[in-house]
């Protein structure tokens, strides 16, 4: 086995851990887990992004096609996302949903077959092809970041039924990480698609890339317009908001996992 | 009297202010975004027709598998087989395009009373809405005692404070970065911008079939224009092997017969005024010569051709999987031909391997990575492996649109977001026993705000007796 998969490997019993010192922390508020969690999550994000910079030296470059580079490159924008709410906003609203996320990104990014070939189409020049890439993955990790906020909102109130002393995190903070990580989402995703848009404008001259899933990744920025003006709204605007931004994290997860395998 | 009423009634009914509030109302333009999502997922799930089929659309359908059936009698009334040609699909812009003209005039009006080119009005209350937070505080002091409080708050923090004159409540603007409010309507503006582009690009214009020709091969662009291009070579620039950086070089000739010179590379298009020449991608041509023994030639055929050649056969290889066959019929034999592309580190190679008639199974005769001959017991095979660039000819006007307002879009969005204006606006009422209750209220705009959430939150302690 290569070095780069025990490494992912390695990151993942990280992130198990993080996942049990946040737990932890829900049920008895220690501050031992309170520091745990976060330190954990940053040596688990150290340790991926080692194992992704070797996978992609290994190959010569990003590449676009294989799973390897999207679910680390993925599961590393969520945990930086999330990291830095955590350091900037000190919200650590949806750390139950990131962390169970990105372990499994890693895992499966870990055994997940090497592309056959090195890429075949010549338009796809390196730089741009990884700053493209890399804006997407920012602007989807970011909107797991605010689909795991909403799924904490829907969770917490049957939580508190179940055990009041749980610490879940209060609905104000949720309600601002699903805010802020959508407008993230909405910011990187889009500045992703602008850039992949110029580009094949310059190289063939049409609005839409040879990538299938740019087109479906443009329907998820859609969908997250859409629930950033949903807190406009008079009622329900968080509801609303968080509905959509959820559908629109799955899609975009799905969009990029399951689309590629079914063509 | 009543009639006089009624009469009244109906005066002040607004047609048009009633259009205005319905566009600019949240639920418009999510309702039609949820629209344009509907229509991308149709055209991503049901098989789009090729611009080169359009001319006869119901050749094309009658050979998709969906042919049948009352799904297909949908696919065809609503044209959902050339979705972004589809009158409804344009309607559906055009009437989006509308709705963000709604919403930048009121993004710009917010901006412009914001920024202090004019002063608030009781009315304009309107223009703001409940905080998702905090919506009301309580402070410890009267009305009047919170009033001056406020006044002297402001004048040491950042917030400028101004009083609403024409308010029978005391009602008060906090605003931070009001200037960065503009950033929402230019956002929309370009935005719109990119919608009239995206529509342009779709209704006007023309791109050529793609192009692969041999250097010195020419052929007429464009619409109703005379001008003509030339390939005049293909090759890398000094210095560089790889061939992603091989570039066309081409010949612009125009109408009055003068000629402009041109140089195409991938993403980098030779332009001449509207029009760009791209070059989008290269094929791998190789030319085949099949010699025997005492070297004779051998004939030669290639796939899909009827008649084999006595001499050099050309074989374009235009999808990297592709793997065509040639047919030795003198010796009964199959050559199978196989590309492996470059695109980083590791040239690219021609395989050639023999498929004997009538039996499985591939032996492999050798790999050429330019030119080189081949030998094998019966024969020798003369391998020559060259390029030619795949070129498209196109003229998009409103594609310039489209990208510039994504980007500046793109770009006032973050600015706003990391920059973030602050903007409330504070009704102080009476409350019971020395108790002053301060309702809250932010532009819709600002309800997700940070700094916004921080102010509200601090408001008291900065205007309490202690600070």
């Amino acid at each position: 086995m290569i070095l780069e998969f025990w490494m992912a490997l390695g990151s993942g019993i990280l992130l198990a851990g993080a996942l049990v010192a946040e737990l932890l922390y829900l049920w008895r508020r220690r501050a031992v887990w309170q520091v745990l969690a976060p330190v954990t999550e940053i040596a688990a994000g150290i340790v991926l992004a080692i194992a992704l910079a070797l996978s992609i030296a290994r190959h010569g470059a990003w590449q676009p096609d294989s799973l390897q580079h999207i679910c680390w490159g993925l599961a590393l924008a969520a945990l930086v996302v999330h990291l830095a709410f955590t350091w900037l906003l000190r919200v650590r609203a949806a750390t139950l949903a990131v962390d169970p996320l990105a372990l499994a990104l890693a895992l499966v990014g870990a055994f997940a077959p090497l592309p056959a070939s090195a890429p075949v189409d010549c338009t796809q020049t390196g730089a741009i092809t990884t700053l493209t890439w890399g804006l997407l993955l920012l602007g989807i990790g970011a909107s797991a970041l605010a689909g795991g906020s909403a799924v904490m909102l829907a969770v917490r109130s049957v939580l508190d039924r179940f055990d009041p002393a749980l610490q879940v995190p209060e609905r104000q903070s949720l309600k601002l990480s699903l805010a802020q990580a959508t407008t993230l989402a909405l910011v990187g995703l889009g500045a992703g698609l602008t850039l992949a848009v110029w580009w094949a404008w310059r190289a063939t001259g049409s609005l839409l890339a040879s990538d299938a899933r740019q087109g479906w990744l443009a329907i998820v920025w859609l969908l997250i317009a859409m629930s950033s003006l949903a807190w406009r709204l008079e009622k329900q605007a968080s509801d609303w908001a968080a509905g959509l931004v959820l559908l629109a994290s799955v899609t975009g997860l799905v969009s990029l996992l399951w689309l590629p395998w079914v063509g | 009297m009543s009639e006089q009423n009624a009469s009244n009634g109906a005066s002040r009914f607004d047609p048009l202010g009633v259009l205005w509030r319905l566009a600019a109302a949240p639920q418009s333009l999510m309702l039609l975004l949820a629209l344009v999502v509907v229509a991308l997922v149709l055209a991503y799930t049901i098989p789009q027709i090729p611009s080169q089929a359009t001319s006869n659309p119901e050749a094309w359908l009658a050979t998709q598998s969906t042919n049948a059936g009352p799904l297909n009698r949908i696919v065809r009334a609503l044209h959902l087989y050339d979705i972004y040609h589809a009158i409804w699909f344009h309607l559906l812009l055009a009437v989006t395009g509308l709705v963000i003209f709604v919403w930048l005039f009121d993004a710009a009006e917010l901006a412009w009373r914001a920024s202090g080119r004019a002063e608030w009005r009781a009315g304009d209350v309107a223009l703001f809405g409940l905080p998702v937070g905090r919506a009301r505080l309580l402070l410890p002091s009267p009305r009047r005692e919170t009033q001056d409080r406020l006044q002297d708050w402001s004048r040491t923090s950042p917030y400028r404070c101004s009083m609403v004159t024409t308010s029978s409540d005391k009602s008060w603007v906090l605003g931070r970065r009001t200037y960065l409010l503009w950033l929402q309507p230019l956002a929309l503006g370009a935005l719109l911008l990119a919608l009239v582009g995206l529509v342009i690009a779709g209704t006007w214009g023309w791109q050529n079939e793609d192009w692969m020709p041999a250097p010195g091969e020419r052929r007429s662009v464009g619409h109703g224009q005379s001008v003509a291009i030339q390939l005049e070579s293909f090759q890398p620039p000094p210095q560089e092997q790889s061939l992603q950086q091989y570039e066309s070089h081409l010949t612009w000739t125009l109408q009055d017969g003068s000629s402009q010179a041109g140089t195409a590379g991938f993403g980098r298009p030779a332009r001449l005024g509207g029009i760009a020449a791209r070059q989008i991608d290269y094929a791998p041509i190789v030319q085949l010569t099949a010699l025997d023994r005492d070297g004779n030639p051998l004939a030669l055929q290639a796939s899909g051709a009827e008649l084999s050649t006595l001499g050099a056969v050309e074989i374009a290889l235009l999808a990297p999987e592709e793997q065509p066959l040639v047919y030795l019929p003198t010796l009964d034999i199959f050559l199978g031909l196989r590309f492996e592309p470059w695109c980083q580190a590791q040239g690219p190679v021609l395989y050639v391997d023999q498929l004997q008639s009538g039996e499985s199974g591939a032996a492999a005769i050798g790999s050429v990575q330019e030119r080189g001959t081949l030998d094998t017991d019966d024969f020798r095979l003369e391998v020559n492996l060259t390029y030619r660039p795949v070129l498209r000819v196109d003229s998009r006007p409103g594609m310039a649109l489209v990208v510039g307002g994504l980007l500046v879009a793109i770009v006032a969005l973050t600015v706003g977001w990391l920059a973030e204006p602050q903007l409330v606006w504070l009704i102080l009422e009476p409350g019971k026993e020395e108790v002053t209750s301060i309702r809250l209220l932010v532009p819709p705009v600002l309800r997700t705000n940070r700094g916004l959430s921080a102010l509200i939150s601090r408001l008291p302690r900065e205007l309490s007796h202690d600070s």
